[in-house]
């Protein structure tokens, strides 16, 4: 319980910090919003007036205050492009990030698991050098690069989906879901490269170890040794290793949006910043943070829990 | 199993050599100059004359991989010197000498390390603005972290071990038993993380050029030549592979020699 506490505490501190950061670097910026709302060439009096009315010739400290007392409350500002509230707008393009992210950590499990056990009964063995050479290229592939090439052969060559033709979740929910593959499959392979690589190196070294050779002495089958004493020895770095890796999904999805012209939060950020829109950039900047934060400490929290010598 | 590594880091320096060839060459000569245009040869596929082909403005493909190779190269290079020089600093000086110092930087580090590399860069990107030395500046900040953690570690493990002792009964300045005695003690460990963080780089280079907050119009970069590719799917595909082939040619020979060395 000490060590929830604890955990949860610097969380809190971290979250703070996170925050204080990314609203100091964007009043760093020159030209504030009385700026952008007036024009370059206003009168200075009058350009004076709306800092003052916004609030924005307060110490920054003072408006960070503001501004997270406002966010605490689901408030963070408005889209100085489309004059909507920040929160409506990425509460709008949430579903497509966060459904393409959940996809990609599903498929990173149910390919990573039995592709990493493949050839461990034999390593340098055929199966293992072949499952080498592919984690190797799955590595090196830049997930925007493989999203065009699975464009092309699935899109052009076979023309099994538009290409571009996302569809949103009110409107055909088959569609949304279908359409989502893809860009799962583009976000999931370098990660899925990562962990299969992983989980085989662990399971090789795992395989070395003594209660191996007793289980193997007491007659049990290779197949019931790797799924019964080897796999559960194993699980602890890898869950650890999966919620790492939610952050590199929750960032890969950024780009794959782009790729597929998926309104999600990641395209949201980059017409944002294009567009000068700091309050939007400000907010999904704080939003992807925090979560991967979460994420962390939630793991720790669970790593805690399921291994006791980690007490 | 020792012969079969030898086969991956052969493919791997291979393929190292092949892109490094095209932007060295690249520096200096080109088959074409990149940005002549070339109407009656738009969307060319690829021929003897042209390589790779041309791209929507006839431009030819081949010799726009070759300046994208060496720009990629180019930043890459910059930023690992960034995030391994500042990082590398960092992490022994804190693990050397502990204290205060220490429990603020990493504090920092953690901070740091919190956000996704991508999502770091991006905001910088967003802060200063995009161009080639911008973005060198944004991913050599996001690459410090990794290093200072590598260097952090190895060098509370180093300076436990006796030889580091006898450096200082000896007399040994702390700056020289850094420099002199520990550093060549973790030039293993460094040395591959210096290959993992270049083979980071070029992706992180493609992947914001890709964004558009990379390297900004005219100079060529590979990134970005596969944004404009993507336009021309339909009746051009050759000109997405040949940008998409290079960057991946370079980060697998890099993973290829990276995992011989683990």
């Amino acid at each position: 319980m000490k060590f929830i506490l604890k955990r949860i505490g610097t969380l809190i501190i971290t979250l703070v910090i996170i925050s204080f950061l990314s609203f100091l670097a964007f009043s760093f910026i020159p030209g504030d919003a009385a700026v952008a709302n007036l024009g370059m060439d206003a009168d200075e009096a009058a350009v004076e007036a709306l800092r003052e009315e916004l609030g924005l010739n307060r110490p920054v400290v003072v408006q960070y205050g503001d501004w997270l007392l406002s966010a605490l409350q689901g408030d963070f500002g408005e889209s100085t492009q489309y004059h909507l509230p920040v929160s409506e707008l990425v509460a709008k393009r949430l579903p497509a990030t966060v459904t393409l992210a959940l996809y990609s950590m599903v498929l990173i499990c149910v390919i990573s698991f039995p592709l990493g056990m493949l050839g461990t009964n034999k390593p340098g063995g055929a199966v293992d050098t072949a499952m080498t050479v592919l984690s190797q290229i799955g590595m090196a592939v830049p997930q925007f690069f493989l999203g065009i090439l699975l464009t092309f052969f699935f899109g052009i060559v076979l023309n099994w989906f538009t290409v571009g033709g996302y569809v949103s979740p009110q409107e055909d929910m088959a569609g949304f879901l279908s359409f989502l593959i893809l860009p799962a499959v583009a976000v999931a392979v370098p990660k899925c490269a990562t962990m299969t690589r992983y989980i085989r190196n662990a399971v090789v070294a795992q395989k070395k170890m003594d209660y191996v050779r007793t289980a193997r002495g007491k007659g049990n089958s290779e197949k019931r040794i790797l799924l019964n004493h080897v796999l559960i020895n194993v699980m602890m770095p890898v869950v650890t290793m999966l919620a790492m890796m939610a952050a590199d999904v929750l960032a890969g999805s950024i780009v794959v949006e782009q790729v597929f012209n998926i309104p999600g939060l990641g395209r949201l950020l980059i017409t944002s910043i294009s567009n000068r829109d700091y309050p939007v950039v400000q907010a999904i900047v704080v939003y992807i943070a925090s979560t991967v934060v979460i994420m962390n400490t939630i793991a720790d929290i669970l790593y805690q829990k399921l291994d006791p010598r980690v007490r | 199993m020792k012969k079969k590594l030898n086969h991956n880091l052969i493919i791997g320096y291979f393929l190292i050599a092949l892109v490094m060839l095209m932007a060295v060459v690249g520096l200096f000569y080109t088959p074409y100059p990149v940005n002549e245009m070339n109407v009656l040869l738009k969307n060319q596929p690829p021929s003897f004359a042209h390589l790779f082909g041309t791209d929507q403005f006839g431009r030819d493909i081949f010799s726009r991989v070759m300046e994208g190779a060496s720009t990629s190269f180019f930043i890459a290079l910059c930023v690992v010197l960034v995030g391994a020089g500042i990082g590398t600093l960092t992490g022994a000086i804190t693990a050397y000498f502990g204290g205060w110092l220490d429990a603020v930087l990493m504090r920092v580090n953690d901070v740091l390390a919190a956000f996704p590399s991508v999502l770091l860069a991006i905001c910088f990107v967003a802060v200063i603005g995009p161009g080639t030395y911008n973005l060198i500046v944004a991913l050599g900040i996001v690459f410090i972290p990794s290093f200072t953690r590598v260097v952090r570690s190895e060098v509370l493990v180093q300076k436990e071990l006796d030889y580091v002792r006898n450096a200082k009964l000896m007399g040994a300045k702390n700056l020289r038993i850094l420099v002199f005695h520990i550093l060549p003690n973790i030039k293993p460990v460094l040395k591959t993380s210096l290959l993992v963080g270049f083979q980071n780089a070029v992706l992180s280079e493609a992947g914001m050029s890709y964004l558009g907050l990379g390297v900004t119009q005219p100079d060529p970069s590979l990134g970005r030549m596969l944004s404009e590719a993507q336009g021309f799917l339909w009746n051009a595909p050759w000109y997405a592979l040949a940008p998409g082939l290079t960057i991946l040619a370079l980060t697998l020979g890099l993973g290829l020699v990276t995992s011989d060395k683990e």
